[in-house]
């Protein structure tokens, strides 16, 4: 997870101190058990532990993704055949604070019965946008870690309601059964927090059951199209409204090829409003391709639509437009190790001009177990 | 790779002497996880472990000393044979493979999904890219050393391959057992090399028409 973040102090919440203990506590189980040979060396027992840190910083006058230097850290141990705890900590320094996060604690189940299905309960990663399968240092080829839409707030749509975005890299609490074969993929889900809730909580977050549910075909090897879907409540009632809901829907594509991959998702996002819906929209197509064995160039575009609404909140006074293009060259140091260097030309919503910004980031990956 | 039933090559070198012995590995059953998963994707894939057994990543060589000898480039010459390091379950397999200089290694794609070998490896810097199931793609090995192969997409999967520029190795069977033919008579270094263990090193001599035999235990831990 990588964002752009305020300041504040170093937080670790209870859910994650519980989390963390839980995790410690399951991994120092085995010799508290071992009474014998076999015991000891726990030979039903696995485990992997990796980190993925990185550093990345931006020169322009305002550069406004300052998240300098991140440690994300990501643990598992394999309970029982098919049986996993995992959990995420993720701890990141911005504007010379450090903040943590918990992105996921979940227990996970997969196993085959005809197709291959995977059972999931806790806290992970919403699997409502391509953005969100990208959402690492390691793994978005970009500068930027993360895709910015996901990070961003579409324009007020009330003073009193909570910011949203078009779709949001949020971990929500819940659980989710995934179903896959050869050639096509099936989820369903229920989570606490809708996957347009700003990626930060914020004053007049509802806690809300919200449905998830998605779908891919996989045409030949290197090619799946899927669509996604989620509906729920995203403000709560108040004196003088009541809870408003929210819909919202995804197609996602990607397509690989030799040295190559071509990938893209379009959104739609409805929300309720006092004075009618609010309809965002918008769209991301990113390419990448290796160059050499050490070299890879990434090219990514976003476009977000989004109404603005009067203080009245009973007309639209504009439909704002978020708009940015980066173009990024990667080399890998070594298989943990790479460098990127960007390029970004980024409009804002509301922002008249075109804000140009060069960014660079070394992100170290380690499987350390 | 000289393989403990590879009878055609054992043929090719049947001058010099024989090397054989048992590998013991004093270890604990691997329990990496296949796939940590931090993302799991939109299809579920069943996570691999690894076996239990390490001696199939463990490489037996001759230390022949540089510049080899005649007999030794003769010899290299009749035994480039390849190898082949299948994609199954996503897992390299076998995970460690050792050829003689010249020989081409076979990657072969037999999950549903793609994958993308490459190493940067100094002895060898290559990148395969992205191929389906029933497809394979080769690379020819010039360089002694050791070559680290991984996969782009799929970061939990490793594959080590030693290139030597002599045909004296073998990795020992499922009991241990290897045979190494045809090894120039003298003083040599057998080595026994896993990765986390390093080289085990013994010194025995060599007679033309003999069979020597050594044995080797490796500590190994799981790491830490």
């Amino acid at each position: 997870m990588s964002a752009p973040a305020a300041p504040g102090p170093l937080r670790l919440g209870f859910r994650m101190a519980l989390s963390c203990g839980a995790v410690a506590l399951a991994l120092t189980a085995g010799p508290a058990l071992a009474q014998d040979g076999a015991a000891r060396h726990g030979a039903s027992r696995r485990v992997a532990f990796d980190t993925v840190t990185g550093y990345q910083d931006f020169f322009a006058e305002d550069a406004a993704w300052p998240v300098q230097f991140i440690i994300d850290a990501f643990g598992a141990i394999e309970l029982a055949p098919g049986w996993q705890v995992s959990v995420r900590p993720v701890l990141w320094r911005v504007g010379g604070e450090w903040e943590s996060l918990l992105d996921q604690a979940s227990l996970r189940y997969e196993f085959r019965w005809g197709a291959k299905w995977r059972i999931e309960a806790g806290k992970f990663p919403s699997p409502i946008g391509l953005g969100m399968t990208e959402n690492r240092a390691n793994v978005n080829p970009g500068v930027i870690w993360c895709h910015r839409p996901y990070y961003m707030a579409v324009p007020s749509q009330g003073s009193d309601l909570p910011p949203v975005s078009l779709v949001s890299a949020v971990y929500p609490w819940g659980g989710q059964v995934t179903a896959s074969g050869d050639r096509w993929d099936l989820r369903a889900g229920l989570v606490d927090r809708p996957p347009v809730a700003f990626w930060r909580r914020a004053a007049g977050d509802v806690q809300s059951a919200n449905g998830l549910v998605g779908a891919g075909v996989t045409p030949r090897q290197g090619t799946r199209f899927g669509v996604s879907r989620a509906w729920g409540r995203f403000a709560g009632d108040s004196a003088t409204r009541p809870a408003l809901d929210y819909d919202l829907v995804t197609a996602e594509a990607d397509v690989a090829f030799g040295h190559s991959r071509v990938s893209g998702e379009w959104v739609r996002s409805r929300f309720d409003a006092p004075g009618g819906e609010r309809v965002s929209n918008g769209w991301t197509a990113q390419g990448q391709h290796a160059l050499t064995p050490r070299v890879f160039v990434h090219s990514r575009a976003s476009s977000v639509r989004a109404p603005r609404a009067a203080t009245s909140l009973a007309t639209i006074v504009a439909d704002e437009r978020f708009r940015s293009i980066d173009n990024t060259v990667g080399y890998l140091l070594s298989p943990e190790v790479t460098v990127r260097v960007a390029h970004s030309a980024i409009r804002g919503f509301t922002r008249a001009t075109v804000d140009h910004q060069v960014g660079v980031s070394l992100v170290w990956t380690r499987r350390w177990w | 790779m000289l393989a403990f039933d590879e009878q055609p090559r054992a043929a090719a070198l049947a001058a010099g002497g024989t090397v054989e012995g048992n590998v013991t590995v004093v270890s604990r059953p691997s329990r990496r996880l296949g796939s940590a998963g931090a993302y799991p994707g939109r299809s579920v894939t069943v996570a691999a472990v690894g076996s239990g057994s390490e001696l199939p990543n463990v490489v037996v060589f001759v230390d022949v000393p540089t510049p080899i000898s005649t007999a030794v480039s003769t010899a290299l010459s009749s035994a480039r044979d390849g190898a082949t390091i299948r994609q199954v379950d996503e897992v390299f397999s076998p995970r460690v493979v050792a050829v003689s200089a010249g020989a081409t290694v076979e990657f072969p794609n037999d999950d549903p999904i793609f994958h993308n070998v490459f190493s940067l490896s100094r002895a060898a810097t290559f990148d395969l890219g992205r191929y389906p199931r029933g497809q394979s793609r080769s690379q020819r090995f010039e360089r002694p050393g050791v070559v680290k192969v991984f996969c782009h997409l799929h970061s939990h999967m490793t594959a080590l391959i030693r290139v030597f520029d002599h045909p004296y190795f073998a990795i020992p069977d499922a009991s241990g057992r290897f045979v190494i033919p045809g090894v120039p008579a003298g003083s040599r270094r057998v080595v026994a090399w896993h990765e986390r263990v390093g080289e085990v090193a013994h010194d025995i001599s060599i007679i033309d028409g003999a069979t020597a035999t050594v044995t080797f235990a490796l500590p190994l831990t799981d790491p830490r």
